[in-house]
């Protein structure tokens, strides 16, 4: 009984294709937006979560804004973390520099640390060694190279051929003495990717500065982030002596969560957008169910004389709606999946064009599997809600009112 | 077998009241051909609707092979209608956006009959009324008189006890209105209970059995004129129903509603189907007319 519904649904669908398809299109959108807006946003947000929480949420990042003239000396790093719930530190001094190569030149950013940095960062070495307690003892000149800059700065050459290699900023010469990992983590904090890393001495020395502006700190595990962040600010705190403008504390996990959760509002946001225009598209399905009762006023009375019962009536209407709330879905679902593909190209070839280096096909952008599902169950309930009031009316129809209907 | 007693049926038009069907009763054997006859407005329509189930009387039992009507749901009404009873309208009625063979076998799928049984159904029902080759067109692509033999075609598919048959040669011309009697006789001979309601002196005289109609009285016209089909007549006869059931049982409204003038009606009617009895007791029933009268007020205020 139910497949004959079906097929009579159908085919009434089919017998009026542009109508049907009209009705549909509200659908369609509706789906298409909710579909591609939610998509679009969950993708883009979580591969900035994703790289953010791959750099680990038991980092913390302190800023000094005001030493109160009593500047923070790299060896009073490890006083600051000494609690047990604190692991380890590391300084960080940003400056910019260009590299001459050949007739050009190449813009860096110069990251001036500690060997811990490049723990606290996860950042594994491809060849040579990284920057020592005596290199940042000495100030010597010796720089490790992120991968993308060593792919710049030394084109065409073996990774390991680059070892012991130099080159020449605006000022000095540098060593090379490693060579990093490819990492996504770096981006995800706003620095270039052309980034090279030199004892934090020298790079102090460099800007003629002398103290700690900069640092990061971890926590020795997941379960201790709250204890080691109070841990952070009451060493800061004894430090400036109480005043608690003189620094300032980041925790990696409260940023991914005020990420995680501008995310979802963002999806919200959006999904309440697209929800609304999908329930309008629903209002127009009802429009023209109520309109095709009418029109068929006279089939309902026919159907109703040879037998047809109420919920028979009320099946068939309703199933009507519902087929073309569902047909619409499954459109609306392929047209996004195929916005989704052309957005992914766009960005590709755009990324492509602008780093004009070794393109990597991976697709940012992916069609989320819990949107699509509730895009379907959505659907489903629009088909429902807005089709059982004219499904009801055509089941209400009195046979011989009907059957005189003109 | 199809029995009617005491029905009652009254439509309001603003505030007056029209009396469709002014106590009715008949009874129609298994076999017969019973023709209606009677002018536009006379209630024939409504007998029609009665006697279909597509509308329920006011009061009165409606007997259908045995079992009344009267308190039965919507569903089972309509399950009614699919398996006892098959309607021919004057304007066929198909669907048309469904081939012939589609409508003919819409009433087999209301009754939750299997797909291959189905098929054979319709196409015995086709080649009964001669459309066999026909079966894949719309209504809109064949002629009138084919589309009523569609019609009648899915009238019969069911095998139902009742084919009721409302002006089916009203919208053809005299050659195709013929033809669909000839089919109906045909229908009939081979053993199927028909009632057809008619304005058309002619084609209600090929009946087997004549009734007429007039402002919602019956009266028994006796075996059709022509005598085209005697069978009816004979064997299973029709009569105009005048038991003497009590008035105030069949339908509480009827003994106040005026005995004196409906006694005149049946006078003047010639006394046909309405029994001396029944008239007596209604007559005793108007004694205090008044006060059943506004009690039948109230009672038809409830049924708006």
């Amino acid at each position: 009984m139910i497949l004959q519904s079906i097929k009579m649904a159908l085919k009434s669908i089919l017998a009026s294709k542009m109508r049907s398809f009209l009705t549909m299109l509200g659908i369609i959108i509706g789906v298409m937006a909710l579909v591609v807006l939610v998509s679009l946003v969950t993708s883009a947000t979580s591969s900035v979560a994703s790289s953010i929480s791959s750099m680990g949420n038991d980092l913390f990042t302190v800023s000094i804004r005001d030493d109160g003239g009593e500047p923070i000396a790299l060896d009073e790093l490890d006083k600051l973390i000494a609690s047990e719930n604190l692991a380890q530190a590391a300084p960080q001094f940003l400056s910019s520099a260009s590299v001459r190569k050949g007739t050009s030149s190449i813009r860096v950013n110069v990251i001036g640390t500690t060997n811990a940095y490049f723990n606290i960062m996860n950042n594994k070495l491809a060849a040579g060694r990284l920057i020592s307690l005596p290199d940042v003892k000495n100030g010597t000149h010796v720089a490790v190279l992120s991968n993308e800059a060593a792919a710049e700065l030394f084109e065409n050459v073996v990774i390991n051929d680059i070892i012991g290699r130099t080159f020449r900023t605006d000022d000095m010469l540098y060593t090379v003495i490693g060579v990093l990992e490819k990492s996504d983590s770096v981006t995800a904090i706003g620095q270039q990717s052309y980034a090279i890393y030199v004892p934090f001495s020298l790079s102090l020395r460099l800007a003629g500065s002398a103290a700690v502006t900069n640092f990061y700190a971890t926590a020795i595990d997941n379960n201790s982030i709250d204890a080691a962040e109070i841990d952070l600010n009451l060493a800061l705190l004894q430090r400036f002596n109480g005043n608690t403008d003189a620094y300032y504390v980041q925790s990696m996990r409260t940023l991914s969560e005020t990420l995680s959760s501008v995310q979802d509002t963002f999806a919200l946001l959006l999904g309440g957008i697209a929800a609304i225009s999908l329930l309008v598209g629903g209002i127009g399905i009802m429009n023209i169910m109520l309109v095709s009762v009418t029109e068929r006023t006279r089939e309902i009375g026919i159907r109703k004389a040879i037998g047809a019962t109420r919920s028979s009536i009320m099946a068939q209407f309703l199933l009507e709606a519902l087929v073309i709330c569902l047909i619409g879905c499954a459109i609306g679902v392929a047209a996004s999946a195929i916005v989704v593909l052309v957005v992914n190209l766009v960005s590709i070839y755009g990324s492509a064009a602008a780093s004009s280096g070794s393109v990597t096909f991976s697709m940012p952008y992916s069609l989320s599997g819990t949107v699509v599902l509730a895009s379907v169950i959505f659907s489903t309930l629009i088909g429902v809600v807005f089709g059982l009031y004219p499904a009801g009316k055509a089941a209400r129809m009195q046979p011989i009112q009907a059957l005189r209907y003109e | 077998m199809i029995e009617l007693r005491h029905i009652y049926k009254d439509y309001y038009i603003g505030d007056s009241v029209v009396h469709a069907l002014n106590d009715v009763s008949l009874s129609i054997g298994d076999g017969a051909f019973v023709g209606v006859v009677g002018p536009s407005g006379s209630g024939k329509s409504t007998l029609m609707n009665i006697l279909g189930i597509l509308d329920t009387a006011d009061c009165g039992e409606y007997l259908l092979d045995n079992t009344s009507v009267a308190d039965m749901s919507d569903s089972e009404l309509a399950q009614l209608r699919n398996r006892n009873i098959g309607f021919v309208f004057q304007n066929f009625n198909l669907i048309g956006r469904m081939s012939i063979a589609e409508n003919v076998e819409l009433p087999l799928i209301y009754q939750g009959v299997k797909l291959a049984k189905r098929r054979l159904m319709v196409k015995e029902a086709l080649e009964k009324v001669g459309l066999s080759e026909r079966g894949h067109h719309t209504p809109n692509s064949i002629s009138g008189g084919q589309q009523q033999r569609a019609a009648i075609a899915r009238a019969l598919v069911t095998r139902p006890s009742l084919i009721l048959a409302d002006e089916p040669t009203g919208n053809l011309d005299s050659a195709t209105g013929t033809e669909i009697m000839q089919l109906l006789h045909e229908l009939n001979a081979a053993g199927s209970t028909i009632v057809l309601i008619t304005h058309d002196h002619n084609i209600a005289a090929q009946t087997g059995h004549l009734l007429h109609i007039m402002d919602g009285k019956l009266s028994d016209g006796g075996a059709g004129g022509h005598g085209v089909s005697g069978d009816g007549a004979g064997g299973h006869g029709v009569s105009g129903h005048g038991a003497a059931i009590k008035n105030g049982d069949a339908c509480g409204r009827g003994a106040g509603d005026g005995a004196a003038i409906k006694n005149g009606d049946v006078s003047g009617a010639g006394g046909h189907g309405v029994s001396g009895a029944d008239a007596g007791g209604r007559g005793a029933g108007g004694a205090d007319a008044d006060d059943s009268a506004s009690t039948n007020n109230e009672q038809k205020d409830g049924r708006q």
